[in-house]
């Protein structure tokens, strides 16, 4: 692209051009958040299932926080070194996500002292509501569905007991977070165009 | 008939009017980001951007990201305000 002098009808095809090109821009590996979060959660459910079921010693459960610590590491290292561009869909992504992983992490924190029981259950609801409303910010059905799924899997959990609650944490791992993000990766071509009608 | 309204000189240049429309569509972009949605060549990119900020229409932030420099753009308040006048502009032209 050079310099030069536009017509008038020129200037408005090229900043059609570069908004409809913004506007479709959706960077690969994006799904990745997704995945990362999913693994984390899965991985650190089988550590703390496998604690719980060996020594059936209840304060292994602190090792849920294992699901920040891989995920945020994990997360800071994908993006150290990348080209980056903050769009209105990132900003409103990232803040959704301040919001959601800042209750995440204290409200487990809290109610540890005093209603343990309903951890899994207000933990897999905040999280499953920032995945729907990711879902719907970003135009990503599955990854809506996804969250959606979870929320119920949330209430699901207020009548399990024990290691049962450990299965509905792996399942919503999975079905929460690791295929949508299988599917989000699989739909943004390497070109880097999102195709919306497909999503 | 339409009185015709002057057109910034600043923004009518292809480079520099690509650069504020990417720009607009975004809250920030880094100087690698922008040289590749726009095909421009560093230096060139480099110069018109410089124009824009003597201007006042971007704000430019220069840091690192690990060992390698970084350079993040964003539009200003003035340069949004002087883009939607352009455009305003380009319609008295073209009868919108």
């Amino acid at each position: 692209m050079e310099t030069k002098k536009l017509s008038e009808k020129e200037s408005l095809e090229l900043i059609a051009q570069v908004i409809r090109n913004s506007k479709n821009n959706l960077e690969s590996g994006r799904g990745n958040s997704f995945l990362i979060w999913g693994f984390a959660t899965f991985v650190s459910t089988l550590i703390v299932g496998i604690a719980l079921y060996l020594s059936g010693d209840a304060r292994w459960n602190w090792l849920w926080f294992l699901v920040p610590a891989i995920g945020y590491t994990a997360g800071h290292i994908r993006t150290r070194n990348k080209n980056k561009v903050i769009t209105f869909m990132d900003n409103a992504v990232q803040k959704l996500w301040l919001v959601v992983g800042i209750t995440a992490v204290i409200a487990p924190a809290v109610l540890a002292f005093k209603h343990p029981g309903l951890i899994p259950f207000v933990e897999i609801l905040i999280v499953s509501l920032g995945l729907a409303i990711t879902g719907l910010i970003i135009d990503f059905k599955p990854g809506f569905i996804g969250g959606a799924a979870g929320i119920v899997i949330a209430f699901c959990t207020l009548f399990a007991a024990n290691l049962d609650i450990l299965i509905l944490f792996g399942a919503w791992s999975i079905s929460s977070m690791i295929i949508p993000g299988i599917k989000l990766n699989h739909y943004i071509k390497p070109n880097h165009k999102l195709q919306h009608d497909r999503v | 008939m339409t009185a015709f309204k002057t057109l910034d000189p600043l923004l009518h240049s292809e480079l520099r009017l690509a650069i504020v429309s990417l720009l607009m569509t975004v809250v920030e972009a880094d100087f690698v980001y922008i040289k590749e949605q726009i095909g421009a060549t560093a230096g060139n990119l480099s110069v018109q951007i410089s124009k824009l900020q003597e201007a006042g229409y971007i704000e430019m932030e220069k840091s690192f990201k690990g060992k390698m420099p970084r350079t993040t753009c964003r539009i200003s308040a003035s340069g949004r305000i002087a883009f939607e006048e352009y455009i305003e502009a380009l319609k008295s032209y073209i009868n919108l």
